[in-house]
């Protein structure tokens, strides 16, 4: 069962990753430094699939990608919020980490046990015995995210063309074709 | 859920019926219609207001 890393409102991304940390490239190091002075507990404590549950803006501040790869490489994989930085949210889904919008993210406390439920859109705080809702991805977003990234995607697809293929409704499963002239 | 005697209570958007709002609700939350069953988001509070909760469309693939 994941466990709720609980931050506040405005986390930047220095907060999340020291300006310091951002002359190397080592995922790894990264993750070992991950709110290193914000929460210097984090990086030894946290376990693989913990989630983080933060309130507004999360991930302001400066740009650096740096941030969403120190939470990814020390073991989180998602990121509940009522709202992101544009920024970091764009970067979070170009790497492939969930950023979900939760309106109720607010009302889960530290260590709290929870369940992402991303097919349904829902976070299961089985501390509190409640769900809330977590707004899904945009469904381009999704597939990016499905890809692992938005350069892998290019990589297999070798354009960002197609992404966003139905205008409404289902997508298909697996890898979306190419169709040149429709746009993102 | 509890069920606080000075539970309130809500219209569901889907049948018009009431449903009780338990103490300590937050925004955001999934309540459940008891008559209809239909999933509801609360989206206001103070008073409560009620929403279809969201359906996803399509999952990351996991």
């Amino acid at each position: 069962m994941a466990r709720a890393w609980r931050f506040g409102d405005f986390v930047n991304t220095d907060q999340i990753i020291p300006g310091r940390y951002n002359v190397t490239t080592s995922s790894a190091e990264l993750g070992r430094a991950c709110f290193i002075e914000h929460r210097p507990e984090y990086a030894a404590q946290v376990r693989p699939g913990d989630l983080i549950v933060a309130g507004e803006d999360f991930g302001c501040g400066s740009s650096r990608e740096h941030a969403v790869i120190a939470i990814l490489a020390s073991g989180v994989t998602a990121v509940l919020a009522p709202s992101f930085a544009r920024i970091f949210y764009r970067n979070a889904i170009n790497r492939g980490l969930a950023v979900l919008e939760s309106p109720g993210a607010g009302a889960v406390q530290e260590g709290s046990e929870i369940e992402l439920d991303v097919a349904r859109g829902r976070v299961i705080d089985h501390t509190a015995n409640r769900e809330i809702v977590a707004r899904p991805l945009p469904l381009f977003a999704q597939r990016i995210a499905r890809h692992g990234g938005v350069l892998e995607l290019v990589r297999v697809h070798g354009s960002l063309n197609g992404v966003c293929l139905p205008a409404c409704g289902s997508a298909p499963d697996g890898p979306v074709p190419l169709s040149p002239g429709r746009m993102p | 859920m509890n069920s606080d005697p000075s539970d309130d209570t809500a219209a569901c958007p889907e049948c018009a019926g009431r449903l009780p709002v338990p103490a300590g609700t937050v925004s955001g939350e999934i309540l459940a219609c008891g008559a209809c069953l239909a999933e509801l988001e609360v989206v206001q509070l103070d008073p409560t207001r009620l929403a279809l909760a969201p359906e996803v469309e399509e999952d990351w693939g996991e």
